[in-house]
């Protein structure tokens, strides 16, 4: 991270050259939040099999502000959910649980998917 | 970076949720590995290392402190099922059904 640099701050502020050498905040600002765990959830998996190496899963929890924010990226595209519904940690805990094991499972066969 | 074993790791994980209730933020990252332990070469270098594909990374911090560990096919029925426990046990800060709760409101008003 260039020093000085920080999300929340427009980053009009930011000087123009971190901006050409880290292209990759801009898109971050403009990627949008998914409405539905349905649709978050599928094209989270769809991205995750197009390519298995680039994929990461981050989940971030605020207990202080009761909420879930969970984003799927392959630093080209970025999916995220929000929520702050306790019935939603049970779907999240279960995307991650599928993704570990598609990660850890030996790909022998691309495209395969564990059934829920 | 941190790198623990799988129970370790699980062992601090909680220890993390329980230091952010008041305040701060849980982040964890998982992602999958190919058991790498040095460097990619450059172009034109010969590359000698054999990627393994049963291994993935699991990250963790609260802003000032990191923990990983890496978990592999054979320990992740087990890695899975108390991670899953502990995700459910500690994310209980959320909001639970509004419907239930405003009905429940207006009988007791």
């Amino acid at each position: 991270m260039p020093p000085g640099f920080c999300f929340k701050q427009l980053y009009f502020a930011t000087p123009l050259k971190y901006l050409i050498r880290y292209p990759l905040f801009t898109v971050y600002d403009i990627m949008p939040y998914y409405q539905t765990w349905e649709e978050f959830a599928r094209a989270a998996e769809k991205l995750y099999l197009t390519d298995p190496m680039k994929v990461r899963v981050v989940l971030k929890y605020r207990h202080c502000d009761g909420n879930l924010c969970l984003k799927v990226t392959d630093d080209a595209v970025c999916l995220q959910y929000k929520t702050d519904q306790a019935q939603d940690v049970k779907k999240i805990e279960k995307l991650h649980g599928k993704l570990m094991r598609l990660m850890v499972s030996k790909e022998s066969h691309s495209g395969a998917m564990e059934t829920d | 970076m941190v790198l623990l074993e799988n129970d370790a790791f699980l062992t601090e994980l909680t220890r993390l949720f329980q230091k952010c209730r008041t305040i701060g933020s849980v982040v964890i990252t998982l992602k999958k590995y190919d058991g790498r332990t040095k460097p990619v070469p450059r172009k034109g270098h010969p590359e000698t290392y054999e990627p393994a594909d049963n291994k993935c990374l699991v990250r963790a911090s609260d802003g000032k402190t990191r923990i990983s560990t890496v978990v592999s096919s054979k320990e992740v029925i087990k890695f899975q099922m108390a991670y899953s426990n502990l995700l459910r046990a500690h994310m209980d800060g959320l909001k639970k059904k509004d419907k239930k709760s405003k009905s429940k409101k207006t009988k007791a008003t």
